[in-house]
Protein backbone atom coordinates (compact mmCIF):
# COMPACT_ATOMS: atom_id res chain seq x y z
CA UNK A 1 0.00 0.00 0.00
CA UNK A 2 1.45 3.65 -0.58
CA UNK A 3 1.60 5.90 2.13
CA UNK A 4 3.76 8.81 2.56
CA UNK A 5 5.63 9.94 5.78
CA UNK A 6 2.56 12.31 6.28
CA UNK A 7 -0.16 9.82 6.40
CA UNK A 8 -0.40 8.01 9.15
CA UNK A 9 -3.74 6.17 8.52
CA UNK A 10 -4.26 4.65 5.48
CA UNK A 11 -7.28 2.18 4.04
CA UNK A 12 -7.74 1.10 0.89
CA UNK A 13 -11.29 -0.41 -0.11
CA UNK A 14 -11.77 -1.95 3.79
CA UNK A 15 -14.55 -4.17 4.13
CA UNK A 16 -16.05 -5.75 7.32
CA UNK A 17 -19.15 -7.74 6.77
CA UNK A 18 -21.18 -9.79 9.46
CA UNK A 19 -23.34 -12.70 7.93
CA UNK A 20 -22.75 -11.35 4.69
CA UNK A 21 -24.01 -8.11 5.67
CA UNK A 22 -21.51 -4.95 5.04
CA UNK A 23 -21.04 -2.87 8.36
CA UNK A 24 -17.98 -1.18 6.47
CA UNK A 25 -17.78 -0.59 3.06
CA UNK A 26 -15.20 -0.64 1.22
CA UNK A 27 -13.48 2.51 2.93
CA UNK A 28 -10.88 4.33 1.53
CA UNK A 29 -9.38 7.05 3.83
CA UNK A 30 -6.30 9.19 4.92
CA UNK A 31 -5.70 10.94 7.78
CA UNK A 32 -2.21 12.68 8.05
CA UNK A 33 0.03 13.21 10.37
CA UNK A 34 -1.10 16.00 13.67
CA UNK A 35 -4.29 16.45 12.32
CA UNK A 36 -7.58 16.02 14.19
CA UNK A 37 -10.01 13.68 12.05
CA UNK A 38 -13.55 12.76 12.83
CA UNK A 39 -15.22 10.02 11.93
CA UNK A 40 -18.97 11.12 12.23
CA UNK A 41 -22.30 9.24 12.16
CA UNK A 42 -25.09 8.12 13.67
CA UNK A 43 -25.19 4.73 16.31
CA UNK A 44 -24.51 1.95 13.61
CA UNK A 45 -22.73 3.11 11.22
CA UNK A 46 -19.69 1.56 11.30
CA UNK A 47 -17.77 3.72 13.26
CA UNK A 48 -16.62 1.80 15.98
CA UNK A 49 -15.83 -1.33 13.33
CA UNK A 50 -13.64 0.75 11.30
CA UNK A 51 -11.57 2.02 14.77
CA UNK A 52 -11.50 -1.68 15.78
CA UNK A 53 -9.88 -2.74 12.51
CA UNK A 54 -7.01 0.13 12.84
CA UNK A 55 -5.90 -1.60 16.09
CA UNK A 56 -6.07 -5.21 14.74
CA UNK A 57 -8.95 -5.90 17.20
CA UNK A 58 -11.23 -6.69 14.30
CA UNK A 59 -10.34 -8.24 11.51
CA UNK A 60 -11.43 -7.25 7.76
CA UNK A 61 -13.18 -9.50 5.52
CA UNK A 62 -11.56 -7.20 2.69
CA UNK A 63 -9.50 -4.28 1.35
CA UNK A 64 -6.20 -2.99 3.37
CA UNK A 65 -5.37 -1.30 6.39
CA UNK A 66 -1.89 1.11 7.37
CA UNK A 67 -1.62 2.20 10.96
CA UNK A 68 1.80 4.51 11.43
CA UNK A 69 3.35 2.32 8.96
CA UNK A 70 2.24 -0.56 10.02
CA UNK A 71 -0.48 -3.72 9.23
CA UNK A 72 -2.37 -3.87 12.48
CA UNK A 73 -2.75 -7.50 12.02
CA UNK A 74 0.69 -8.59 11.03
CA UNK A 75 2.32 -6.63 13.57
CA UNK A 76 -0.59 -6.18 15.77
CA UNK A 77 2.40 -5.25 19.01
CA UNK A 78 4.18 -2.50 16.76
CA UNK A 79 0.48 -0.65 16.39
CA UNK A 80 -0.21 -1.20 20.08
CA UNK A 81 3.13 0.65 21.00
CA UNK A 82 2.61 3.54 18.60
CA UNK A 83 -1.33 3.91 19.15
CA UNK A 84 -3.22 4.93 21.84
CA UNK A 85 -6.84 4.12 22.09
CA UNK A 86 -9.85 4.73 24.65
CA UNK A 87 -13.00 2.77 24.16
CA UNK A 88 -16.27 4.34 24.35
CA UNK A 89 -17.06 2.76 27.50
CA UNK A 90 -13.69 2.86 28.99
CA UNK A 91 -13.12 0.34 32.14
CA UNK A 92 -10.61 0.88 34.94
CA UNK A 93 -10.13 -1.20 38.03
CA UNK A 94 -12.89 0.65 40.31
CA UNK A 95 -11.34 -0.66 44.07
CA UNK A 96 -7.54 1.06 42.86
CA UNK A 97 -6.99 4.46 42.91
CA UNK A 98 -6.49 6.15 39.43
CA UNK A 99 -2.39 6.61 40.15
CA UNK A 100 -2.64 3.11 40.72
CA UNK A 101 -4.51 2.68 37.16
CA UNK A 102 -2.00 4.63 35.35
CA UNK A 103 0.99 2.42 36.61
CA UNK A 104 -0.41 -0.55 35.99
CA UNK A 105 -1.41 0.67 31.95
CA UNK A 106 2.39 2.32 31.92
CA UNK A 107 3.34 -1.54 33.15
CA UNK A 108 1.64 -2.84 30.24
CA UNK A 109 3.15 -0.59 27.71
CA UNK A 110 6.60 -1.49 28.96
CA UNK A 111 7.48 1.97 30.53
CA UNK A 112 10.01 2.44 33.27
CA UNK A 113 9.19 3.18 36.55
CA UNK A 114 10.55 6.38 37.23
CA UNK A 115 9.40 7.55 33.84
CA UNK A 116 6.24 5.84 34.83
CA UNK A 117 5.67 8.42 38.14
CA UNK A 118 6.67 11.54 36.04
CA UNK A 119 4.20 10.73 33.08
CA UNK A 120 1.77 10.08 35.64
CA UNK A 121 2.13 13.33 37.59
CA UNK A 122 2.29 15.44 34.99
CA UNK A 123 -0.82 13.77 33.38
CA UNK A 124 -2.70 13.56 36.09
CA UNK A 125 -1.84 17.27 36.68
CA UNK A 126 -2.57 18.14 32.49
CA UNK A 127 -6.08 16.86 33.04
CA UNK A 128 -6.48 18.65 36.37
CA UNK A 129 -6.99 15.21 38.13
CA UNK A 130 -4.16 15.45 40.82
CA UNK A 131 -6.28 16.33 43.30
CA UNK A 132 -8.44 12.99 43.21
CA UNK A 133 -5.09 10.85 42.42
CA UNK A 134 -5.10 9.14 45.15
CA UNK A 135 -9.00 8.28 45.03
CA UNK A 136 -10.67 4.68 44.36
CA UNK A 137 -12.11 5.02 40.57
CA UNK A 138 -14.47 3.76 41.45
CA UNK A 139 -16.05 7.45 43.07
CA UNK A 140 -15.38 9.08 39.74
CA UNK A 141 -17.71 10.94 38.15
CA UNK A 142 -18.16 10.24 34.50
CA UNK A 143 -16.25 13.21 33.17
CA UNK A 144 -13.15 12.52 35.18
CA UNK A 145 -13.48 9.16 34.29
CA UNK A 146 -12.96 10.44 30.80
CA UNK A 147 -10.04 12.26 32.23
CA UNK A 148 -8.60 9.29 33.03
CA UNK A 149 -8.94 7.05 29.85
CA UNK A 150 -7.47 10.10 28.26
CA UNK A 151 -4.65 9.97 30.40
CA UNK A 152 -4.02 6.17 29.80
CA UNK A 153 -4.10 7.03 25.92
CA UNK A 154 -1.24 9.45 26.32
CA UNK A 155 0.64 7.92 29.05
CA UNK A 156 2.38 5.84 26.50
CA UNK A 157 3.27 9.07 24.12
CA UNK A 158 1.14 7.99 21.08
CA UNK A 159 2.15 9.17 17.50
CA UNK A 160 -1.65 8.86 17.03
CA UNK A 161 -4.35 8.81 19.69
CA UNK A 162 -8.06 6.90 18.42
CA UNK A 163 -11.20 7.99 20.81
CA UNK A 164 -14.42 6.03 20.34
CA UNK A 165 -17.22 8.83 21.25
CA UNK A 166 -15.13 10.51 23.71
CA UNK A 167 -18.25 12.78 24.89
CA UNK A 168 -20.57 10.19 25.36
CA UNK A 169 -22.64 10.55 28.65
CA UNK A 170 -20.76 13.91 29.65
CA UNK A 171 -22.84 16.85 29.94
CA UNK A 172 -22.58 19.96 27.72
CA UNK A 173 -20.02 21.56 29.61
CA UNK A 174 -18.15 18.44 30.88
CA UNK A 175 -17.84 17.38 26.96
CA UNK A 176 -16.70 21.02 25.81
CA UNK A 177 -13.74 21.03 28.55
CA UNK A 178 -13.09 17.18 27.23
CA UNK A 179 -12.82 18.74 23.79
CA UNK A 180 -10.45 21.46 24.60
CA UNK A 181 -8.36 19.07 26.12
CA UNK A 182 -8.53 17.27 23.16
CA UNK A 183 -7.22 19.89 20.83
CA UNK A 184 -4.81 21.03 22.84
CA UNK A 185 -3.23 17.39 22.15
CA UNK A 186 -3.04 19.01 18.46
CA UNK A 187 -0.34 21.24 19.25
CA UNK A 188 1.64 18.08 20.65
CA UNK A 189 1.88 16.96 17.29
CA UNK A 190 -0.40 14.04 18.52
CA UNK A 191 -2.23 12.14 15.22
CA UNK A 192 -6.03 12.41 16.79
CA UNK A 193 -8.89 10.35 15.88
CA UNK A 194 -12.21 10.57 16.75
CA UNK A 195 -15.12 9.12 16.77
CA UNK A 196 -19.08 10.46 17.33
CA UNK A 197 -22.71 10.74 16.68
CA UNK A 198 -23.02 14.28 18.26
CA UNK A 199 -21.75 16.21 14.75
CA UNK A 200 -22.64 19.43 16.19
CA UNK A 201 -20.23 18.90 19.37
CA UNK A 202 -17.13 17.27 17.66
CA UNK A 203 -17.51 20.35 14.53
CA UNK A 204 -15.46 22.52 16.45
CA UNK A 205 -12.48 20.39 16.88
CA UNK A 206 -12.03 18.78 13.97
CA UNK A 207 -9.70 19.82 10.97
CA UNK A 208 -11.68 17.15 8.90
CA UNK A 209 -14.33 14.91 9.02
CA UNK A 210 -15.77 11.63 7.55
CA UNK A 211 -19.31 10.91 7.62
CA UNK A 212 -20.61 7.49 7.95
CA UNK A 213 -23.75 6.09 6.95
CA UNK A 214 -24.54 2.43 6.91
CA UNK A 215 -21.18 1.35 6.62
CA UNK A 216 -20.20 3.69 4.05
CA UNK A 217 -18.19 6.69 4.30
CA UNK A 218 -20.46 9.27 2.06
CA UNK A 219 -18.36 12.48 2.39
CA UNK A 220 -15.40 13.66 3.44
CA UNK A 221 -13.01 17.14 3.78
CA UNK A 222 -13.46 20.00 6.10
CA UNK A 223 -16.67 21.35 6.88
CA UNK A 224 -16.26 24.12 4.59
CA UNK A 225 -15.73 22.19 2.12
CA UNK A 226 -18.64 19.57 2.88
CA UNK A 227 -20.57 22.43 3.27
CA UNK A 228 -19.79 23.73 -0.02
CA UNK A 229 -20.87 20.45 -1.42
CA UNK A 230 -23.76 19.42 -0.12
CA UNK A 231 -25.83 21.89 0.68
CA UNK A 232 -24.13 24.77 -2.12
CA UNK A 233 -22.67 27.31 0.11
CA UNK A 234 -20.33 27.32 3.12
CA UNK A 235 -22.10 30.39 4.32
CA UNK A 236 -25.61 31.20 5.60
CA UNK A 237 -26.70 34.58 5.48
CA UNK A 238 -29.74 35.92 6.77
CA UNK A 239 -30.82 39.70 5.81
CA UNK A 240 -33.31 42.20 6.62
CA UNK A 241 -33.70 45.01 4.31
CA UNK A 242 -35.73 47.52 2.44
CA UNK A 243 -35.61 48.58 -0.82
CA UNK A 244 -36.83 47.67 -4.48
CA UNK A 245 -35.16 44.59 -6.75
CA UNK A 246 -33.08 43.77 -4.17
CA UNK A 247 -33.03 39.97 -4.52
CA UNK A 248 -31.94 40.56 -8.10
CA UNK A 249 -29.09 43.08 -7.28
CA UNK A 250 -28.09 40.11 -4.26
CA UNK A 251 -27.82 37.47 -6.76
CA UNK A 252 -25.32 39.28 -9.20
CA UNK A 253 -23.09 39.00 -6.59
CA UNK A 254 -20.11 37.12 -7.21
CA UNK A 255 -19.80 33.80 -4.82
CA UNK A 256 -23.37 34.01 -4.07
CA UNK A 257 -25.23 30.51 -4.51
CA UNK A 258 -28.69 31.12 -4.05
CA UNK A 259 -30.88 34.06 -2.38
CA UNK A 260 -34.22 33.03 -1.20
CA UNK A 261 -37.24 36.02 -0.45
CA UNK A 262 -39.02 35.76 2.92
CA UNK A 263 -41.97 38.06 3.58
CA UNK A 264 -41.45 41.37 2.16
CA UNK A 265 -37.95 42.49 3.47
CA UNK A 266 -36.30 38.95 4.48
CA UNK A 267 -33.48 37.72 2.41
CA UNK A 268 -31.28 34.42 2.98
CA UNK A 269 -28.46 33.92 1.41
CA UNK A 270 -25.99 30.78 0.68
CA UNK A 271 -22.50 31.63 -0.52
CA UNK A 272 -19.45 30.39 -1.27
CA UNK A 273 -17.82 32.62 0.73
CA UNK A 274 -18.13 35.69 3.00
CA UNK A 275 -19.95 37.75 1.17
CA UNK A 276 -21.44 40.42 4.47
CA UNK A 277 -19.01 43.07 2.72
CA UNK A 278 -20.27 43.05 -0.74
CA UNK A 279 -24.17 42.22 0.11
CA UNK A 280 -24.12 45.13 2.13
CA UNK A 281 -22.12 47.67 -0.01
CA UNK A 282 -24.69 45.89 -3.11
CA UNK A 283 -27.38 46.88 -0.85
CA UNK A 284 -26.57 50.54 -0.10
CA UNK A 285 -25.85 50.81 -3.86
CA UNK A 286 -29.43 49.65 -5.21
CA UNK A 287 -30.81 52.58 -2.87
CA UNK A 288 -32.13 50.28 0.30
CA UNK A 289 -31.78 50.27 3.36
CA UNK A 290 -30.19 47.33 5.67
CA UNK A 291 -31.83 46.16 8.70
CA UNK A 292 -29.59 43.81 10.28
CA UNK A 293 -27.03 41.44 8.55
CA UNK A 294 -26.09 37.96 10.45
CA UNK A 295 -24.09 34.97 8.81
CA UNK A 296 -23.96 31.54 10.04
CA UNK A 297 -21.95 28.90 9.16
CA UNK A 298 -23.46 24.98 8.28
CA UNK A 299 -23.03 22.88 10.71
CA UNK A 300 -22.23 19.34 9.92
CA UNK A 301 -25.83 17.92 11.30
CA UNK A 302 -27.28 20.44 9.08
CA UNK A 303 -24.83 19.04 6.17
CA UNK A 304 -25.59 15.60 7.22
CA UNK A 305 -29.61 16.32 7.27
CA UNK A 306 -29.05 18.04 3.78
CA UNK A 307 -27.09 15.06 2.33
CA UNK A 308 -29.21 12.48 3.22
CA UNK A 309 -33.08 14.66 2.42
CA UNK A 310 -31.12 14.92 -1.46
CA UNK A 311 -30.14 10.86 -1.52
CA UNK A 312 -33.80 9.86 -0.28
CA UNK A 313 -35.47 12.56 -3.16
CA UNK A 314 -32.89 10.90 -5.39
CA UNK A 315 -34.39 7.68 -4.62
CA UNK A 316 -37.93 8.67 -4.66
CA UNK A 317 -37.02 10.04 -7.99
CA UNK A 318 -35.43 6.94 -9.39
CA UNK A 319 -38.42 4.64 -8.31
CA UNK A 320 -41.08 7.08 -9.55
CA UNK A 321 -38.54 6.44 -12.99
CA UNK A 322 -38.68 2.76 -12.60
CA UNK A 323 -42.64 2.74 -11.91
CA UNK A 324 -43.67 5.42 -14.94
CA UNK A 325 -41.22 2.59 -17.64
CA UNK B 1 8.70 -19.46 26.06
CA UNK B 2 12.56 -20.26 24.71
CA UNK B 3 12.23 -17.95 21.81
CA UNK B 4 11.17 -14.97 24.38
CA UNK B 5 14.05 -12.59 24.22
CA UNK B 6 16.04 -11.35 27.58
CA UNK B 7 14.54 -7.87 27.09
CA UNK B 8 10.79 -9.45 26.84
CA UNK B 9 11.32 -11.70 29.47
CA UNK B 10 12.02 -9.09 31.92
CA UNK B 11 9.30 -6.58 30.63
CA UNK B 12 7.02 -9.77 31.03
CA UNK B 13 8.23 -10.57 34.49
CA UNK B 14 7.29 -6.91 35.51
CA UNK B 15 3.78 -7.26 34.14
CA UNK B 16 3.42 -10.28 35.57
CA UNK B 17 4.31 -8.65 39.38
CA UNK B 18 2.03 -5.47 38.92
CA UNK B 19 -1.06 -7.84 37.30
CA UNK B 20 -0.11 -10.05 40.83
CA UNK B 21 -0.22 -7.14 42.87
CA UNK B 22 -3.34 -5.11 41.27
CA UNK B 23 -5.29 -8.79 41.25
CA UNK B 24 -4.06 -9.41 45.00
CA UNK B 25 -5.27 -5.68 46.32
CA UNK B 26 -8.79 -6.43 44.56
CA UNK B 27 -9.27 -10.11 45.31
CA UNK B 28 -8.08 -9.71 48.94
CA UNK B 29 -11.14 -7.66 49.97
CA UNK B 30 -13.53 -10.02 47.73
CA UNK B 31 -16.30 -11.63 50.08
CA UNK B 32 -17.08 -14.21 47.43
CA UNK B 33 -13.28 -15.24 47.31
CA UNK B 34 -12.67 -15.00 50.81
CA UNK B 35 -15.44 -17.51 51.44
CA UNK B 36 -14.10 -19.90 48.15
CA UNK B 37 -10.57 -19.55 49.61
CA UNK B 38 -10.99 -19.62 53.54
CA UNK B 39 -14.13 -20.46 54.71
CA UNK B 40 -15.28 -23.31 52.69
CA UNK B 41 -11.37 -24.99 53.16
CA UNK B 42 -12.16 -24.15 57.17
CA UNK B 43 -15.52 -25.81 56.98
CA UNK B 44 -14.55 -28.99 55.11
CA UNK B 45 -11.40 -29.22 57.32
CA UNK B 46 -13.69 -29.10 60.40
CA UNK B 47 -16.14 -32.12 58.28
CA UNK B 48 -12.57 -34.51 57.70
CA UNK B 49 -11.62 -33.50 61.13
CA UNK B 50 -14.41 -35.03 63.47
CA UNK B 51 -14.57 -37.90 60.53
CA UNK B 52 -11.03 -38.93 61.08
CA UNK B 53 -10.15 -37.65 64.04
CA UNK B 54 -9.50 -41.55 65.59
CA UNK B 55 -7.13 -42.02 62.76
CA UNK B 56 -4.21 -39.73 64.06
CA UNK B 57 -1.60 -37.34 63.59
CA UNK B 58 -0.38 -38.28 60.17
CA UNK B 59 -4.32 -38.30 59.06
CA UNK B 60 -4.57 -34.84 60.80
CA UNK B 61 -1.77 -33.35 58.58
CA UNK B 62 -3.53 -35.09 55.06
CA UNK B 63 -6.81 -33.03 56.44
CA UNK B 64 -4.78 -29.97 56.28
CA UNK B 65 -2.98 -30.00 53.28
CA UNK B 66 -6.39 -31.81 51.48
CA UNK B 67 -8.24 -28.71 52.60
CA UNK B 68 -5.83 -26.21 51.08
CA UNK B 69 -5.77 -28.14 48.21
CA UNK B 70 -9.76 -27.55 47.56
CA UNK B 71 -9.34 -23.82 48.44
CA UNK B 72 -6.56 -23.92 45.35
CA UNK B 73 -8.73 -25.91 43.22
CA UNK B 74 -12.01 -23.36 44.30
CA UNK B 75 -9.71 -20.37 43.79
CA UNK B 76 -8.32 -21.93 40.47
CA UNK B 77 -11.56 -23.11 39.23
CA UNK B 78 -14.04 -19.76 40.09
CA UNK B 79 -11.63 -17.01 40.08
CA UNK B 80 -8.75 -17.80 37.56
CA UNK B 81 -11.40 -19.77 35.18
CA UNK B 82 -13.29 -16.11 35.23
CA UNK B 83 -10.08 -14.04 35.41
CA UNK B 84 -10.82 -12.69 31.52
CA UNK B 85 -14.33 -12.67 31.68
CA UNK B 86 -14.43 -10.77 34.38
CA UNK B 87 -12.10 -7.96 32.98
CA UNK B 88 -14.97 -8.07 30.14
CA UNK B 89 -17.34 -7.54 32.46
CA UNK B 90 -14.97 -4.44 33.76
CA UNK B 91 -14.57 -2.72 30.49
CA UNK B 92 -11.02 -3.47 30.51
CA UNK B 93 -10.47 -5.86 28.56
CA UNK B 94 -10.29 -3.47 25.33
CA UNK B 95 -7.83 -1.82 27.32
CA UNK B 96 -5.66 -5.45 27.88
CA UNK B 97 -5.78 -6.74 24.78
CA UNK B 98 -4.65 -2.88 22.99
CA UNK B 99 -2.00 -2.89 25.86
CA UNK B 100 1.49 -3.71 23.97
CA UNK B 101 1.81 -7.24 26.12
CA UNK B 102 0.43 -10.43 25.14
CA UNK B 103 -2.57 -11.51 27.08
CA UNK B 104 -1.31 -14.52 28.45
CA UNK B 105 1.45 -12.94 29.97
CA UNK B 106 -1.56 -10.83 31.90
CA UNK B 107 -3.49 -13.83 32.61
CA UNK B 108 -0.40 -15.22 34.61
CA UNK B 109 -0.08 -12.67 36.60
CA UNK B 110 -4.09 -12.51 37.74
CA UNK B 111 -3.52 -16.87 38.10
CA UNK B 112 -0.45 -16.37 40.30
CA UNK B 113 -2.43 -13.95 43.00
CA UNK B 114 -5.16 -15.74 42.75
CA UNK B 115 -3.15 -19.29 43.75
CA UNK B 116 -1.37 -17.69 46.25
CA UNK B 117 -3.64 -16.15 48.35
CA UNK B 118 -5.49 -19.38 48.21
CA UNK B 119 -2.52 -21.12 49.56
CA UNK B 120 -4.11 -19.01 53.08
CA UNK B 121 -6.78 -21.89 52.85
CA UNK B 122 -3.34 -23.98 54.01
CA UNK B 123 -2.48 -22.12 56.81
CA UNK B 124 -6.00 -21.55 57.76
CA UNK B 125 -6.65 -24.88 58.02
CA UNK B 126 -3.39 -25.57 59.64
CA UNK B 127 -4.00 -22.78 62.57
CA UNK B 128 -7.30 -24.32 62.81
CA UNK B 129 -6.09 -28.01 63.82
CA UNK B 130 -3.12 -26.81 65.62
CA UNK B 131 -4.74 -23.85 67.68
CA UNK B 132 -8.28 -24.71 68.19
CA UNK B 133 -7.91 -28.42 67.93
CA UNK B 134 -4.91 -28.80 69.60
CA UNK B 135 -3.33 -31.28 67.03
CA UNK B 136 0.39 -31.62 67.04
CA UNK B 137 1.45 -31.20 63.38
CA UNK B 138 4.99 -31.34 61.81
CA UNK B 139 5.91 -31.90 57.85
CA UNK B 140 8.10 -34.71 57.41
CA UNK B 141 9.66 -33.81 54.89
CA UNK B 142 9.98 -29.63 55.02
CA UNK B 143 12.53 -29.40 51.92
CA UNK B 144 10.47 -31.65 49.67
CA UNK B 145 7.61 -30.38 50.73
CA UNK B 146 8.89 -26.58 50.04
CA UNK B 147 9.32 -27.52 46.58
CA UNK B 148 6.36 -29.57 45.82
CA UNK B 149 4.24 -26.31 46.81
CA UNK B 150 6.18 -24.58 44.76
CA UNK B 151 6.04 -27.03 41.44
CA UNK B 152 2.48 -26.98 42.58
CA UNK B 153 1.98 -23.20 42.13
CA UNK B 154 3.39 -23.07 39.06
CA UNK B 155 1.22 -26.07 37.62
CA UNK B 156 -1.62 -24.47 38.89
CA UNK B 157 -1.07 -21.22 37.47
CA UNK B 158 -0.70 -22.61 34.08
CA UNK B 159 -3.83 -24.84 34.48
CA UNK B 160 -5.68 -22.09 35.32
CA UNK B 161 -4.83 -20.51 31.98
CA UNK B 162 -5.93 -23.78 30.24
CA UNK B 163 -9.44 -23.12 32.15
CA UNK B 164 -10.03 -19.56 31.83
CA UNK B 165 -9.52 -19.76 27.89
CA UNK B 166 -11.81 -23.00 27.75
CA UNK B 167 -14.15 -21.28 29.65
CA UNK B 168 -14.03 -18.06 27.06
CA UNK B 169 -13.97 -19.91 24.02
CA UNK B 170 -17.05 -22.18 24.71
CA UNK B 171 -19.05 -20.65 27.54
CA UNK B 172 -21.35 -23.98 27.65
CA UNK B 173 -18.34 -25.40 29.24
CA UNK B 174 -18.24 -22.82 32.16
CA UNK B 175 -21.83 -23.91 32.90
CA UNK B 176 -20.17 -26.92 34.26
CA UNK B 177 -18.39 -24.95 36.86
CA UNK B 178 -20.10 -25.68 40.15
CA UNK B 179 -20.62 -29.47 39.11
CA UNK B 180 -16.22 -29.53 37.99
CA UNK B 181 -15.52 -28.53 42.21
CA UNK B 182 -16.21 -31.69 44.06
CA UNK B 183 -15.42 -34.21 41.45
CA UNK B 184 -11.96 -32.70 41.35
CA UNK B 185 -11.81 -33.24 45.01
CA UNK B 186 -12.57 -36.85 45.16
CA UNK B 187 -10.69 -37.65 42.08
CA UNK B 188 -7.47 -35.99 43.09
CA UNK B 189 -7.34 -37.35 46.09
CA UNK B 190 -7.41 -33.95 48.54
CA UNK B 191 -9.09 -35.64 51.54
CA UNK B 192 -8.83 -39.20 51.09
CA UNK B 193 -6.40 -41.55 49.10
CA UNK B 194 -8.13 -41.95 45.38
CA UNK B 195 -7.03 -45.71 46.02
CA UNK B 196 -10.65 -45.95 47.70
CA UNK B 197 -12.26 -44.95 44.25
CA UNK B 198 -13.64 -47.64 41.35
CA UNK B 199 -10.48 -48.74 39.73
CA UNK B 200 -11.68 -47.29 36.42
CA UNK B 201 -11.25 -43.38 38.00
CA UNK B 202 -7.24 -43.83 38.48
CA UNK B 203 -6.59 -42.87 34.94
CA UNK B 204 -8.83 -39.96 35.10
CA UNK B 205 -6.96 -38.81 38.19
CA UNK B 206 -3.66 -39.16 36.58
CA UNK B 207 -4.53 -36.68 33.68
CA UNK B 208 -5.64 -34.15 36.66
CA UNK B 209 -2.27 -31.69 37.71
CA UNK B 210 -3.74 -31.75 41.06
CA UNK B 211 -3.91 -35.04 41.52
CA UNK B 212 -0.26 -34.62 41.27
CA UNK B 213 -0.02 -31.74 43.41
CA UNK B 214 -2.16 -33.69 46.59
CA UNK B 215 0.44 -36.82 45.99
CA UNK B 216 3.45 -34.96 46.23
CA UNK B 217 2.14 -32.94 49.40
CA UNK B 218 0.67 -35.76 51.50
CA UNK B 219 3.64 -37.87 50.58
CA UNK B 220 5.90 -35.03 51.77
CA UNK B 221 3.59 -34.15 54.52
CA UNK B 222 3.69 -37.02 55.79
CA UNK B 223 7.00 -38.93 55.15
CA UNK B 224 5.06 -41.29 53.03
CA UNK B 225 6.89 -41.35 49.89
CA UNK B 226 10.29 -41.54 48.48
CA UNK B 227 12.35 -39.16 46.52
CA UNK B 228 11.64 -41.03 43.69
CA UNK B 229 8.00 -41.28 43.54
CA UNK B 230 7.93 -37.54 45.37
CA UNK B 231 10.38 -36.35 41.94
CA UNK B 232 8.33 -38.53 39.87
CA UNK B 233 4.92 -36.49 40.51
CA UNK B 234 7.02 -32.62 40.15
CA UNK B 235 8.00 -34.31 36.77
CA UNK B 236 4.62 -34.98 35.63
CA UNK B 237 3.31 -31.72 36.82
CA UNK B 238 6.18 -30.07 35.17
CA UNK B 239 5.44 -31.39 31.96
CA UNK B 240 1.42 -30.61 32.55
CA UNK B 241 2.99 -27.08 32.94
CA UNK B 242 4.64 -27.31 29.60
CA UNK B 243 1.64 -28.61 27.93
CA UNK B 244 -0.31 -26.18 29.30
CA UNK B 245 1.34 -23.57 28.35
CA UNK B 246 2.19 -24.92 24.38
CA UNK B 247 -1.60 -25.15 24.16
CA UNK B 248 -2.88 -22.12 26.02
CA UNK B 249 -0.39 -20.23 23.39
CA UNK B 250 -2.62 -21.83 20.65
CA UNK B 251 -5.84 -21.06 22.74
CA UNK B 252 -5.46 -17.47 23.20
CA UNK B 253 -4.43 -17.34 19.56
CA UNK B 254 -7.59 -19.25 18.64
CA UNK B 255 -9.67 -16.94 21.44
CA UNK B 256 -8.19 -13.59 19.76
CA UNK B 257 -9.01 -14.35 16.29
CA UNK B 258 -12.62 -15.14 16.97
CA UNK B 259 -12.66 -11.68 18.77
CA UNK B 260 -11.71 -9.91 15.97
CA UNK B 261 -14.16 -11.66 13.90
CA UNK B 262 -16.95 -11.70 15.96
CA UNK B 263 -16.23 -8.22 17.22
CA UNK B 264 -16.83 -9.78 20.51
CA UNK B 265 -14.20 -8.43 22.83
CA UNK B 266 -16.15 -5.94 24.52
CA UNK B 267 -19.10 -7.50 24.60
CA UNK B 268 -20.10 -6.97 28.42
Amino acid sequence: MNTNNNTVIKTENLTKCYNETPVVNNLNLSVYRGEVFGILGPNGSGKTTTILMFLGLTEPSGGKVNIVGFDPLREPLEVKRRVGYMPDSVGFYDDITARANLRYTARLAGIETEETEKRTNDLLTQLELIDVADKKVGTFSRGMRQRLGLAEVLLKQPEVAILDEPTTGLDPEAAQEFLRLIRGLKGKGITILLSSHLLHQVQAICDRVGLFSHGRMVLEGTVEELSSKVIGGAYDLSVEASGNDLEEQIRKIPGVVEVELYGENEFHIEAKEDVREKVAAEIVRAGGKLLSLNMKRHSLDDIYARYFEEERDEAQRVQANREKA
Amino acid sequence: MASIRPFYLTKYLRVIASTFEMTFRQTVKDAFILFAVLFQPLIIAMLALWMLKDKGGQYIIFVVIGSGMTGLWSSLLFISGNGITVERWMGTLESLVAAPTPIQVVVIGKNLANVLQSLGSMVVSYILVSFIFGYPLSIAQPWLFLISLIITVVSFVCFGIIIASLFILNPDVQRWQNGLEFPVYILCGFLFPIALLPGWTTPLSYLLTPYWAALALHASAQGTGTIANISFAWGVMLGYSILYLFLSKRLFRVILKKARVDATLSMH
